[in-house]
């Protein structure tokens, strides 16, 4: 037999004394009170959070309306660098020779 | 000393006192219980209206891409955010001052903000399509009774490429004209929806009540257009139509492998960034698809082509050329300086664009060398109508597309006459579109496709999606009656009149055909005098044809000594033959001899 197994068995004799818990009306408002305020506390902390994160979810769109802006932008003057008319206005383009005489090899 | 008198009397104070704070927190509890409950609904209903704000969110307009020949696409039209800059003359304290430095930034007018300002009462815009750099550079200058605003703008960066194909979004959001009204749905998605709690500035606050639905940003296009043919075919028109001081001119270029359009470009043109200065709407009509015409001799391609189908004429087939035929009492000619003579070839009625060979055409048609019967008639209504789709709208992606009209063989009295004009393209109305795409189908072997501008569509979602070639109609004509007018089109532009199309290419097989109409009196019957469409109408290479052509130039109004300078011959061909030219070099075509 085990040392484990001899313990255990030792205390299934052991007397225990029942406690109980007696509260007078005092006291239990008390906890209520001290309850209640406790879980507004907490539900003010969360709410406050939640409005400061709210301000910061707003300020992150703006940014990200922002960004697309700018890229609206960037992709508005990249595609009129590209276009044709500015390609052929371009000073690389006047300085090129047109071809006149293609000849394909057979 | 506290007598016992005294503490009663206190008793009875605190009674009163205790009975008064209970009737007065009774009062409240009531009040409360009336305010929060009783009334509950409604104050709820009230905070809320104050708290919440429904805001929509706008959806991004998709975008218009154009093609650029190694694959690769480029956007043609595109959203761009910029600044409206407005005055409240109220508040703004140094008007001139004000007006130079607003001024001195936009590049506008001083003085005319200066008039604007003093004219103003209390909203007065000064500057729209301002750079947003711009506009934080004058949001700098912190001048009192200056503000900015945003808006979305289309942009148009390639300018008036491919104009009349876009149209324009007016400012209101809404596309005209073109691409962006046809597409106008697609093309604007659809705004989104956001309630949420705001705070005191009216801004929105992330809470788990906030109900939003998002916008659906529009669906984006990938166009068949070439942006270099494009470009190309524009400048040809643009000079041409200066050239012979017409009014205007039209070039459609398609691949009749499949039917997507490559270019069509009209002039006079407008660049759809600046849609406002145009004084003659006319200019935003895409005229190859909206503007029915009566063809001239390019319709005796398809006459022809019944006539070669149906074997009842061969390109060796000879008749004898009168020189006008009588018909319905009335005296049908050749154009003048045609001239008269025996056994003239179906070949030669092309060539010389023979009007009363076309005639022929149709008699043979009707099985009667001498006069036209119904079945006849009904014959060649057939070939124009359904195999080669004139009197149809071809269903291309743009608005009030024009079917044309083609009448009906009947056997009342003029119908005899009728269909006689149009044997050789009068007395009809066709669409340059349908046009170029009934020669698409005579080019690609007998398949007659839907013209189409979108190859590709890209969801907002991320996704895309090819848009298939649509046959409109298989085998519109026997494989050896199409190998008969392709030679047939080939000798016109070697012999005839696309001679100058052959000369411009020299060693390249090109197939076509003129047509010089007369222009329908609009004020009453008959014709206007000295007034002509002229068009050519072709496909290169023949022998392997890459794409399909017609040029049509309106009214043009040549100075010289002869009435047939300012024939389709002279005012078109060269144009169809420049153009032939680049784009053998564009596709790199060799020449077949």
């Amino acid at each position: 037999m085990t040392t484990a197994t001899l313990t255990a068995r030792r205390n299934q004799n052991l007397y225990r004394q029942p406690t109980t818990l007696t509260m007078g009306s005092n006291s239990a408002t008390f906890v209520v009170i001290a309850l209640i305020s406790v879980l507004a506390l907490l539900y003010l902390n969360q709410i406050t959070k939640t409005g400061a994160i709210g301000y910061q979810v707003t300020d992150l769109t703006a940014q990200r309306d922002q960004l697309v802006s700018d890229e609206q932008t960037l992709n508005v003057e990249a595609a009129r660098l590209e276009s044709i008319q500015t390609i052929q206005d371009s000073k690389t383009v006047a300085g090129m020779v047109p071809t006149t005489q293609v000849s394909y090899a057979k | 000393m506290i007598s016992p008198s005294d503490t009663l009397e206190q008793r009875r104070r605190l009674r009163f006192l205790a009975g008064v704070l209970l009737a007065s927190g009774a009062l409240l509890l009531v009040r409360l219980v009336y305010l929060q409950i009783g009334e509950h609904a409604r104050y709820l209903a009230e905070a809320t209206s104050e708290q919440t704000r429904k805001f929509e969110i706008p959806a991004r307009r998709g975008q218009l891409y154009v093609q650029d020949g190694d694959g690769t696409t480029s956007p043609i039209a595109l959203d761009q955010t910029l600044d409206i800059v407005y005055a409240d003359p109220r508040y703004v304290t140094n008007k001139a001052e004000t007006a130079q430095k607003v001024a001195a930034l936009t590049g506008g007018s001083a003085s005319n903000y200066m008039t604007d300002i003093d004219n103003g009462i209390d909203y007065v815009v000064l500057a729209t399509r301002v750079p947003l750099l711009t506009g934080t550079q004058i949001e700098r200058l912190g001048l009192s009774g200056i503000g900015l605003t945003q808006q979305d703008y289309r942009v148009y960066p390639e300018g008036q490429l491919a104009a009349q194909v876009l149209g324009f979004v007016n400012t209101e959001g809404i596309g005209q004209y073109g691409l962006e009204q046809y597409l106008n749905k697609q093309l604007s998605g659809t705004p989104g929806r956001l309630a949420a709690k705001t705070d005191t500035r009216g801004i929105p606050i992330a809470t788990a009540d906030n109900v939003e639905q998002p916008a659906v940003n529009g669906t984006s296009y990938v166009l068949t257009i070439d942006r270099n043919i494009q470009a190309e075919a524009e400048k040809e028109i643009a000079a041409q139509v200066q050239k012979v001081h017409a009014k205007s001119g039209s070039i459609v270029i398609t691949d009749p492998s499949n039917g997507n359009v490559l270019a069509m470009a009209t002039y006079p043109t407008f660049d759809p960034n600046n849609y406002g200065q145009v004084s003659d709407y006319n200019v935003f009509l895409n005229q190859p698809s909206t503007e029915a015409f009566e063809p001239g001799s390019g319709m005796k391609v398809f006459t022809m082509a019944a006539g070669l189908d149906q074997g009842k004429v061969t390109p060796d087939t000879t008749y004898d050329d009168p020189g006008c035929y009588t018909i319905d009492s009335r005296k049908i000619c050749d154009a003048a300086g045609d001239k008269p003579g025996p056994d003239k070839t179906m070949t030669v009625v092309l060539r010389d664009s023979l009007n009363t060979g076309a005639m022929f055409v149709l008699r043979m048609l009707s099985g009667n060398p001498n006069s036209f019967t119904l079945a006849g008639k009904q014959l060649l209504y057939s070939y124009f109508t359904k195999h080669f789709g004139f009197g149809t709208a071809t269903g291309v992606a743009q608005p009030d597309e024009s079917a044309g009209f083609v009448p009906k063989a009947t056997n009342v009295s003029g119908n005899d006459a009728t269909y006689a004009n149009m044997t050789f393209g009068q007395g009809m109305t066709v669409t340059m579109l349908q046009m170029v795409d009934a020669m698409g189908a005579i080019a690609n072997g007998g398949t007659l496709y839907q013209p189409q501008l979108i190859a590709q569509q890209l969801n907002p979602d991320g996704s895309t999606q090819n848009v298939e070639p649509k046959v409109l109609k298989n085998h519109i004509m026997s494989a050896s009656a199409i190998s008969q007018l392709n030679q047939m089109l080939q000798v016109v532009v070697q012999h005839g009149s696309g001679y100058l199309a052959a000369d411009e290419n020299p060693g390249y097989a090109i197939a076509g055909k003129t047509g010089t109409a007369q222009v329908a009196n609009p004020n009453g019957p008959g014709y206007l005098t000295g007034v002509n469409i002229g068009s050519f109408l072709g496909f290169a290479p023949a022998t392997d044809p890459k794409f399909a052509m017609m040029v049509r130039i309106n009214e043009p109004s040549v100075d010289c000594d002869t009435a047939e300078c300012g024939y389709a011959e002279y005012t078109t061909v060269p144009v169809f033959g420049d153009m032939c030219k680049w784009l053998f070099k564009y596709y790199g075509i060799p020449p077949t001899s």
